[in-house]
């Protein structure tokens, strides 16, 4: 038995103990029946507690909105502006640049290394410093530059999707830890009692898509609650939050009565809180069968708001009506929501499929920023925007002055963040002259974790879990930092 | 979470470090109190691993810690805490010098400090790690009421009740018996027919021949894979990047029937580390050797083959550290094992036995998607097989006629190229049955099965630093960690051998952890609580001379798992009744001293089995392909466009949940939601969680609507005298027992008043009562139909419905 569950024994024992001194569980009016149930939620739910001592200090950011792009977009068409390039079209990479870097399976073989410049536009945006260069790819998500940090010397050393992505979600790179999300529902809770702590939003894109597994929102070795919950578009978001047909609310409301009724007698006979622990999750369930409808629906929001996050917006399922979402749930508390942007995998057309990767993404996200912001949300919300790595310099295949893909690059990337914790309107860190190499502050993974956890109040070395003899954490073994520089 | 609570677990906590329970002021154990604190709070900077090794001090080793320093000072002076610097260092405030240091995050409580101190005062006495050592098959103590006792079991448990003056629980109710049993042994809950048979029979055998009875069900080779399979990582695809489907469910379906014919745990070992190694190799055995298969496969395009290489057969190192051996050879894959006797190079010593295997390591360029990963084997059917026995026979007959020129006299006709129209058309019978046979034996249906096969020549292996297969360190060969037993001299380094040396009854772990994997499964946890490491880490067993009795009777017993667990279950320790948890529940609140019986929820599986044969819907076909019940059309959708759920229809909706489909990287939701692990590796311990997602689950999920349509219409049709016989029946099909008179009554009112609602609304009514695709009889009232079905959803939904008690 873990820990975290011999805590709730105890809790259980007490409120169950408490129960019985108010007269008797089995025999309490449905009033009393339903108060008492209330109380038993406040305490026996897992969602209203924490870890004790979490947040550790006093944090801005209350809530993570994780903007993943899966397949991992070019820097280079994106971000990390390098003019300088232009005029080396075809030139080969210089090997010195290139030195001992480890390649794919699918450019290993190449005879040469020609470099493939951006073919977009870059603008630039007024921020904090001397302005940002952004892709004119990204207009809207450009013209939030003065909100956004943007880590230009991201680095990981996984070359392939399925670990690559399994750890920038869950700080390694084989399956089984717990996602990011699944230790802030662990660490800190969740201010909703209606709503599951950690929500997982799925939308697809336009290019060449890798699988997407449900590990990456997993609760590892942590207790299976903390596991994110993916909604879903479709008629019920929530898998089978749909009562069957012929059976309306308020008949569901008198089969659960009937259980927690029986149930109750059950737990009078055998005095095991773990009964009551359920009747408290059946009770819970109930509520989300009202609250994610009431989340799901838009009836109430503006027409001008609709408009900001584009016309996407209203079609299920989109990064765009994902985006509004969660907004939605960032107001009513769900502690940490992930997207996912499937498709950015650009290994043959660069050119092709990467202007309609950010059609998809460009509009939505700024909206979310803006929106957040006219809320008074974004100062209490971290927002992150990035994928697993980078690509490369190189041309993938062939070069021609109109055509280019780009394989995988774990050197450098970029990412960014805004809102809480986080001060906006700065870059950090640098690449050299071909985005191939880091030549200032590299960022790992496990840093962007610890500095995640440091802006909603938690040390990353101290929130650890118990298990195979060890205390596990997030941001594993090796020691990692803080990024002191980007925070508000 | 408020602070009381908080620490009212961590003082429960402490207790744990000590086997349970507080310890008095006598005789410190340096394995059952001392060690789990060194190794938690020390080992990391003062143990085994010499590269964080800190001052030189290993605390881990007698001899280190009580030699003097550069500086003169001992760590620990054996009989004198004043003197040892060890002492002074954990209860100075100094934060220079306090130890374990503030940035370890790791502290010391009083308790631990005092019995440190303790310890050191009665002469700092070391014992190797009690699991190194091997069992010693102490006689059971001659404890207990003989009234009580049964077998060994008792007298342990007795004797350690009795030292804390508890006692045990009374037996629990035949009712209870036979539904514990039945959901132990196989998975599933007991019939009413079997309810009858036991709870009628007076005999005094009943309870061992009821026993008996059940662990002769075929059902029960399907329980104890569905433990089997978490530990063998089995799922039907890759688990890596696209997924793929790969054909393995010959293997699953060996391991049914191994576990049916009660195969012997060291032959069960050896054929699936080395089936295709033994001689003159069977089909079965080679079907056995999938197991080494059975690490998942990376076939995205661009990923490296070497790199994979390395890691399969590091899967199956740590795979065999936590199946057989209890430990967590993982962690010695980068660096020497912080707590535990494996150096870095006795891992990849280890790892060696598997590396030269025939296979193919990543999906190299273009990705390696939607094909069979070779060695594949062709398996063709019994059907098959029959017909191509037969077709054999009259081809060797064709065959001896050719050769020794026996032809039919009524055969004649003109000679051509040389041969007479006998011998040609003799010739013609013998291609077309060879064409037969080739064609039986390719038969586009024949199932395919992932299998073993070895290298002529071993490749060569290395260390591999940090565990990264560029950075190749020395090279290594074939062997075992030291800290077991040596590898023997007469038998081959190579995966046979390995299973050879695992199964011989020197070793100190390997009895020890399949027994307590026995007594989790009917204990719901075991002797030892960590199930997977048996280690320094590990938790001290409850009951330790117990664990050993039973390691040593299951060896003595030629690794008989039947008969083990019959021992166990026919002990009145398991028989106690789980009712009353109040009892003890301030001084054991983990009933570690087993003063009663466990209420435990289903697994995963087993949560739907059950509902499935409550309602009478659950197929009783064994093997076959994995099937596809229901699972939300769109549940792939967004994941992979790929993947397809291919709906299975009629029985095969139905199987036992051990059958379904397992996509590793999006398992089957049911099942995760009720914690089933992915399979991407070995899972030692399923987690037992609470959730509304699971309420939603037996709730709603299309399934289990299904069944409580089709259990209403079971009741309806099978009991025809009133309501109160109705509940009755429902309550004994998934109770087993009837029910109590406040339950009838209130089930009564229930059901009156659903009746009226469903006779208001014809159109819910004829909803509700035709959910799901199994047949309904057109006869039946479907107001009344919804009214039960409505019933059905909540018996299905009852904490105990899904709980073993």
């Amino acid at each position: 038995m873990q820990p975290l569950h011999d805590h709730w024994f105890n809790i259980n024992r007490r409120q169950m103990l408490k129960g019985t001194a108010a007269g008797g569980l089995g025999f309490l009016g449905s009033t009393a029946l339903s108060q008492l149930l209330a109380s038993e939620n406040a305490a026996a739910s897992k969602q209203g507690a924490g870890l004790p001592g979490f947040p550790s200090f006093a944090s801005k950011a209350k809530r993570v909105i994780y903007l993943y792009m899966e397949g991992a977009p070019s820097q280079l068409d994106t971000f990390d502006y390098k003019p300088g390039l232009q005029e080396m079209f075809d030139k080969e990479l210089p090997a010195s640049v290139r030195g001992s870097q480890r390649l794919t399976g699918m450019t290993a073989n190449q005879t040469r290394f020609p470099i493939a410049p951006s073919i977009f536009g870059f603008s630039k945006y007024a921020n904090q410093q001397d302005g940002l260069w952004v892709s004119d790819l990204l207009k809207h998500t450009g013209s939030m530059a003065g909100e956004i940090c943007v880590v230009k010397s991201m680095m990981t050393e996984q070359i392939n999707h399925g670990p690559g992505v399994t750890f920038m979600q869950t700080g390694h790179q084989l399956p089984g830890r717990p996602s990011i999300g699944a230790w802030l529902s662990y660490g800190l809770g969740s201010t909703n009692a209606d709503l599951p702590s950690f929500v997982v939003m799925i939308s697809q894109g336009r290019g060449q898509m890798q699988a997407l597994f449900s590990h990456l929102w997993g609760a590892g070795f942590l207790p299976g609650e903390h596991q994110g919950v993916q909604f879903r578009a479709a008629a019920d978001p929530v898998l089978f939050l749909n009562d069957p047909k012929g059976m309306r609310r308020d008949d569901r409301r008198k089969v659960l009565d009937m259980i927690a009724d029986l149930n109750r007698r059950e737990a009078e006979n055998n005095g095991d809180s773990e009964v009551l622990a359920r009747i408290a999750q059946y009770e819970m369930a109930y509520r989300m069968q009202a609250s994610v409808p009431e989340l799901t629906d838009f009836k109430n929001e503006t027409e001008a708001t609709l408009e900001m996050y584009g016309p996407a917006v209203r079609k299920p399922g989109t990064y765009a009506y994902n985006c509004l979402m969660a907004r939605r749930m960032a107001e009513r508390g769900v502690r940490f929501i992930q997207l996912y942007h499937r498709g950015w995998d650009h290994h043959g057309s660069v050119v092709k499929d990467l202007p309609m990767q950010c059609q998809d993404v460009d509009q939505a996200q700024a909206a979310l920023l803006k929106d957040l912001r006219q809320r008074g949300l974004l100062d209490e919300t971290l927002v992150v925007w990035g994928g697993e790595f980078g690509r490369t310099v190189y041309c993938q295949g062939k070069l021609t002055a109109s055509q280019y893909g780009r394989d995988h690059h774990p050197r450098c990337f970029s990412a960014w963040l805004a809102g809480g914790g986080i001060k906006g309107g700065i870059s950090y860190g640098q690449t050299d002259d071909f985005s191939y190499n880091i030549v200032e502050k590299p960022v790992s993974a496990h840093d962007l974790h610890a500095t995640m956890l440091h802006c909603l109040g938690i040390d990353h070395t101290r929130l650890t879990y118990k298990t195979q003899g060890l205390d596990m954490r997030l941001t594993g073994v090796e020691p990692s930092k803080v990024l002191k520089e980007i925070l508000a | 979470m408020n602070a009381v609570n908080y620490f009212a677990w961590r003082f429960f906590a402490v207790l744990a470090l000590a086997g349970g329970m507080p310890i008095a002021a006598g005789d410190v154990d340096f394995n059952r109190d001392v060690r789990p604190i060194l190794s938690d709070k020390c080992y990391a900077c003062h143990g085994p691993d010499a590269k964080s090794l800190e001052g030189k001090l290993r605390i881990d080793l007698r001899d280190s810690a009580t030699s003097p320093a550069k500086s003169g000072d001992m760590a620990i002076v054996p009989g004198h805490p004043e003197k040892s610097a060890l002492v002074e260092r954990i209860e100075t405030t100094d934060t220079d010098e306090v130890m374990p240091p503030p940035k370890s995050h790791k502290t010391l409580t009083a308790e631990e400090k005092a019995l440190l101190k303790r310890w050191i005062g009665q002469g700092a006495e070391y014992k190797e790690h009690w699991s190194f050592v091997g069992p010693q098959g102490t006689e059971p103590p001659a404890a207990g009421d003989a009234a009580w006792v049964v077998n060994g079991v008792d007298r342990f448990v007795a004797a350690t009740l009795s030292a804390k003056q508890m006692t045990p629980s009374p037996e629990a109710d035949r009712a209870t018996l036979i539904r514990r049993v039945s959901l132990d042994l196989r998975g599933l809950p007991p019939t009413i027919a079997e309810i009858d048979a036991f709870t009628n029979d007076t005999g005094e055998k009943a309870y061992e021949q009821m026993v008996d009875r059940m662990l002769a069900s075929p059902r029960y080779g399907e329980r104890m894979a569905m433990i089997w399979l978490d530990l063998a990582r089995y799922g039907d695809t890759n688990g890596y990047h696209n997924d793929s489907d790969r054909p393995v469910w010959l293997w699953r379906d060996w391991v049914v029937n191994a576990y049916n014919s009660n195969m012997p745990f060291d032959q069960f070992t050896a054929w699936q580390f080395a089936g295709d190694l033994l001689p003159n190799a069977t089909v079965e055995q080679k079907i056995a050797s999938g197991f080494n298969r059975n690490v998942r496969f990376n076939e995205e395009g661009g990923a490296d083959p070497a790199e994979f290489l390395t890691v399969y057969a590091a899967d199956r190192a740590i795979t065999m550290g936590r199946v057989w051996l209890g430990m967590t050879f993982n962690c010695a894959q980068c660096h020497t094992h912080k707590y535990d006797p494996i150096s870095h190079k006795e891992f990849y010593q280890l790892t060696a036995f598997f590396n030269s295997m025939e296979e193919v390591g990543a999906g190299d360029v273009t990705g390696f998607h939607n094909m069979p990963v070779p060695p594949v084997m062709k398996v063709p059917t019994a059907k098959n097989r029959d017909a191509i026995a037969n077709v054999n026979v009259k081809l060797g007959e064709a065959e001896r006629q050719l050769e020794k020129g026996i032809f039919p006299s009524n055969i004649v006709g003109p000679a051509k190229d040389g041969e007479t129209l006998a011998v040609s058309l003799l010739k013609q019978e013998i291609k077309k049955l060879r064409d037969e046979i080739a064609g039986l034996e390719n038969d586009k249906n024949t199932p395919l099965q992932m299998v073993s096969m070895e290298m002529a020549q071993p490749k060569p292996a290395f260390v591999l630093m940090r565990g990264d297969f560029q950075t190749r360190g020395e090279a290594v060969q074939r062997d075992v960690p030291k800290f077991l037993p040596p590898f023997p001299a007469d038998q081959p380094r190579n995966r046979l051998g390995l299973a050879r040396w695992l199964m011989q009854t020197n070793q100190p772990l390997v009895a020890r952890v399949q027994v307590n994997r026995f007594w989790q499964m009917l204990f719901s946890e075991g002797l030892v609580r960590s199930m997977g490491d048996f280690g320094m880490q590990g938790t001290f067993p409850t009951h330790p001379e117990l664990l050993d009795w039973l390691a040593v009777q299951f060896m003595e017993s030629g690794w008989d798992v039947k008969r083990t667990l019959k021992l166990i279950m026919m002990s009145r320790t398991y028989r106690q009744a789980s009712s009353d948890t109040r009892r003890y529940a301030e001084r054991d609140p983990q009933n570690k001293l087993l003063w009663r019986a466990p209420r435990v929820r289903l697994q995963a599986e087993a949560v739907r089995d059950n509902a499935l044969a409550v309602a009478g819907l659950l197929s009783d076909k064994m093997g076959g392909p994995p099937v596809f019940p229901y699972q939300p059309s769109d549940f792939y959708k967004g994941k992979n466009d790929g993947w397809k759920w291919k709906l299975s229809s009629g029985e095969d909706l139905y199987r036992r949940g051990l059958y379904t489909f397992w996509r590793r990287t999006t398992p089957y939701p049911t099942f995760v939601i009720f914690d089933a692990p992915d399979r991407a590796e070995c899972t030692a311990d399923r987690p037992r969680t609470n959730t509304p997602l699971q309420a939603l689950v037996t709730l709603n999920d299309p399934q289990f609507i299904e069944a409580a349509r089709v259990l209403a219409q079971r009741l309806l049709t099978e009991c025809q005298v009133d309501t109160d016989a109705r509940i009755a029946l429902a309550y004994r099909l998934a109770l087993a027992r009837p029910p109590m008179p406040p339950e009838q009554q209130v089930m009564r009112d229930f059901i009156g008043k659903q009746l009226a609602l469903y006779r208001a609304d014809t159109n819910a009514a004829n909803a509700l009562s035709s959910a799901g695709r199994a047949p309904r009889p057109e006869t039946l009232d479907a107001a009344e139909h919804a009214a039960w079905t409505a019933a059905a959803n909540v018996i299905l939904n009852l904490d105990e419905t899904i709980t073993r008690n």
